[in-house]
């Protein structure tokens, strides 16, 4: 016969029984320090041009990665381009996080008005192609990190919105929450205490798959030209060069890394998602006796 | 009855096999790719006025001459030409075997009255301020009541054209030729000027040039047929069928053998050399001229000449050359086209230190400029910025479209913008246009020394005395530096594998010796 047993102890420890997540982690948390402590580190420059190394110079021992299109180092330019990629993926999936949980929550919990303002807000941003909003909102603010990150964040607000929002419709008429609301709490602190804590596991989950996915928007917008200001470089805006058909076929040195790195990463972080979504869920998680 | 079944199935199987043998009448096609759309087939009501229309009339209409990349010029309509009246008119003698379509021959009388048709100030033509440098016309180029129009039929096959200032044939031709085409005013008689643009004929045009109309798909497909009685010559080919792609597939296109040609004289970008010779395409490397890079300043918000001249010195357009023309062009101190007749002594090297002591000879408080270039050129900016920075000059680089850059320098938006140009032969190509009131891009405070000195060029027939002026309006521009020449591009052409005799870098200048193409055999 088999027995089950429901997880014991904590969700770190449940996240560390996950082989795939901590190898993810592992993976992401290398490639954080390798992009924010090697360049200070091996003084590298991304902005300055070695003219003596030439254009599009293929990689040799002075720039392991080669040089683009205006001489500039590329492993520089992949290692600081990978900051700003992930300060943008991770940057908008909290400012998503930060409006999503409480609307979701307002819009579960209270209903009436809030319920059909909310919903149909959220309702209007994603009946729009997300990809030509983003680029017509990008186009009018200008192309930053910074207009970036608060244009994917502002618009990714309303899956998380969603996801907590049904959550919070099946747990707000639960019987422990009736009864919290008879003993006389009030709105605020039932919300805090005893409803988010009972919707949160799946935002955690979502979290690390938004960021992936802010990374990839972030990529495309730079591929397509309204990335971020010239000279500064990202994973997205490193790939634009292979949109030149020579570059492409000929050079796959300027183009390679960079696309490797959005893969890696967006794999390590659905990986983390999966595990915590894992770690959280114990209602679905069991260790075999 | 099995028998009569399979006679029957094989007949069936039989005539579409037929159908593939070849034609006893064989048409010769040249496929030739553009990659924009001509916006009419009415010379002189173009919206756009641009070089895709221009490159589609010049096969259907005829021109007075045929310009070279060079500058120089070969005749067309006008077998010949000359100066006249102290050098104030031009006559042109016509080729006596030039017809329209229809078989009407071209006479003087039809470009005098093109002329006075389209300058009409009834006549709603788009393009007719290109007759603004005629006798009787306005700024405009419509004709001015009580005056003389300068454009008469001295006879039936010589032309003159009479002109405000003084002008030679070949100054007018190298710039206003592209723009002169006869139109069949014989078809036109008895119509209101206020409606001939809307006539039907211009759905269907009867031009006198070496290709005749056939059928058109607005926006996508032109199929001409050659002129048997061209004056010049038959085409070598039966038809030209010009259809509009993507820029990206005109080289892939033919590679493929699905194009012959593509305009303008198979313009191939260095990176994609490699690529076409991979694909077995022959690459020529242009000899003349066929681009010229500007920094453009705006002079009220870098109002010292000093600093304007630092930023000359700062840059190294050697690098920068290399960068963008990869080897194929010169750097310039000057807007003079090389090889052509007009030289300048002035040269051109980077001095750091030089634009240092310059920067602090002008004053310069250490404030960032905006450079704005368009998307594929954010590279070259990003160069500009770091050869500015090592003379200790900050800039932020702004990426925006072509009509946001010349509009935002017009507006005095941007401080520096990169622009480029196709250049001309004539020493004003470039310093005309840019100095005068009404297109005063540069923001000089005092356009007098430069619109002096540009008049006096202009009225200057003797070459010696010419070059003498140009020299001296060359020393104010390096002086007062309103904007930067940074330098002449060549380009590549991608050779046709099917057609043969092109004269690929005329094309730049809007005109393509069609009448002698030949498509090769098979």
């Amino acid at each position: 016969m088999e027995v089950h047993a429901y997880l014991p102890r904590s969700p770190w420890v449940r996240f560390r029984a996950s082989r795939r997540a901590m190898l993810c982690l592992a993976v992401l948390g290398l490639e954080l320090l390798a992009v924010f402590l090697l360049p200070p580190l091996l003084g590298l420059e991304p902005n300055v041009s070695d003219l003596e190394a030439g254009f599009w110079a293929s990689p040799s021992p002075a720039h392991w990665l080669g040089t683009d299109g205006e001489g500039r180092d590329l492993l520089a330019r992949l290692l600081c381009g990978g900051q700003v990629s992930l300060l943008i993926g991770l940057s908008a999936a909290a400012i998503s996080t930060a409006l999503g949980v409480p609307l979701g929550l307002l819009a579960g919990y209270r209903r009436g008005l809030w319920e059909f303002w909310i919903m149909r807000l959220a309702d209007i941003v994603q009946s729009f192609p997300s990809i030509v909003l983003v680029l017509c909102l990008v186009a009018l603010t200008g192309p930053s990190a910074g207009n970036i990150v608060l244009v994917l964040g502002l618009l990714g607000w309303t899956g998380i919105a969603r996801l907590v929002y049904g959550n919070t419709l099946t747990v707000r008429d639960q019987e422990y929450i009736v009864a919290v609301r008879a003993l006389g709490a009030g709105r605020g602190l039932i919300l805090r205490r005893n409803v988010l804590p009972n919707v949160i596991s799946p935002v955690w989950c979502s979290i690390p798959l938004r960021a992936g996915r802010a990374i990839l928007s972030e990529s495309s917008l730079s591929f397509l030209g309204v990335g971020i200001r010239t000279p500064q470089a990202s994973w997205g805006s490193l790939i634009q060069a292979a949109a030149d058909l020579t570059v492409l076929t000929g050079r796959p040195w300027a183009w390679l890394p960079p696309a490797l790195c959005i893969v890696l990463t967006v794999f390590c972080l659905a990986g983390i998602g999966d595990g915590l979504r894992d770690a959280l869920d114990t209602r679905s998680r069991r260790l075999p006796a | 009855m099995k028998k009569l079944t399979v006679l029957l199935l094989c007949l069936v199987l039989a005539l579409p096999l037929a159908a593939c043998a070849p034609s006893r009448d064989a048409t010769a096609v040249v496929r030739y790719g553009l990659s924009n759309a001509w916006d009419t087939l009415m010379p002189y009501n173009s919206p756009s006025g641009s070089n895709y229309t221009r490159i589609v009339c010049d096969k259907l209409y005829d021109r007075l001459a045929y310009v070279h990349a060079d500058g120089t010029l070969d005749p067309r309509n006008a077998a010949a030409w000359e100066s006249a009246d102290g050098g104030m008119a031009v006559l042109f003698f016509l080729d006596e075997g030039a017809a329209f379509h229809d078989g009407t021959p071209v006479t003087a009388q039809h470009w005098a009255d093109t002329i006075a048709l389209m300058t009409d100030p009834d006549c709603p033509a788009l393009g007719r301020s290109v007759f603004n440098v005629l006798a009787g016309t306005d700024e405009a180029g419509a004709a001015l009541p009580g005056e003389a129009l300068g454009a008469e039929a001295v006879d039936t096959y010589t032309l003159k054209l009479t002109f405000k200032t003084p002008t030679t044939p070949e100054d007018f031709l190298l710039d206003r030729n592209r723009e002169f085409y006869v139109l069949p005013t014989h078809l036109l008689e008895g119509t209101d000027p206020a409606e001939v643009l809307e006539l039907p004929l211009w759905q269907a045009p009867v031009g006198s040039g070496p290709l005749t109309f056939v059928e058109e798909i607005p926006g996508s497909q032109l199929t001409l047929a050659a002129n048997p009685n061209y004056q010049l010559g038959r085409p070598g080919f039966d038809l030209l069928v010009i259809t509009v792609m993507d820029k990206s597939n005109l080289l892939p296109s033919l590679i493929a053998g699905d194009l012959d040609y593509y305009a303008f004289g198979g313009n191939l970008a260095a990176d994609d050399r490699q690529t076409a010779e991979a694909g077995g395409i022959t690459v020529l490397e242009g000899t003349v001229p066929n681009s010229f890079y500007e920094l453009m300043l705006n002079n009220e918000r870098i109002s010292s000449s000093a600093v304007r001249r630092a930023i000359d010195l700062a840059l190294d357009k050697q690098a920068l050359c290399l960068h963008t023309a990869q080897g194929l062009g010169e750097p310039t101190a000057t807007d003079l086209t090389p090889g052509t007749a007009y030289t300048s002594s002035l040269t051109w090297s980077r001095d750091v230190e030089g634009a240092m002591a310059l920067l602090e000879e002008g004053g310069y408080d250490g404030r960032t400029y905006s450079l704005a270039c368009t998307a594929n050129r954010s590279g070259l900016a990003a160069l500009m910025q770091q050869q500015l920075a090592q003379a200790g000059i900050t800039t932020t680089i702004e990426t925006v479209d072509s009509a946001a850059l010349f509009s935002g320098m017009a507006e005095g938006t941007y401080d520096m913008a990169i622009a480029s140009h196709t250049p001309g032969a004539l020493p004003l190509w470039f310093t005309e246009s840019r100095f005068s009131p009404g297109n005063n891009i540069f923001h000089v405070a005092d356009l007098t020394p430069y619109t002096g000195l540009i008049s006096q060029i202009k009225a200057a027939s003797d070459s010696g005395a010419r070059q003498a002026l140009v020299d001296e309006l060359q020393a104010l521009l390096a002086r007062e530096r309103p904007f930067l020449p940074l330098w002449f591009g060549r380009t590549l052409h991608a050779q046709s594998p099917t057609v043969d005799n092109i004269d690929y870098p005329s094309s730049s200048f809007s005109n393509e010796n069609v009448w002698e193409w030949t498509l090769q055999a098979g």
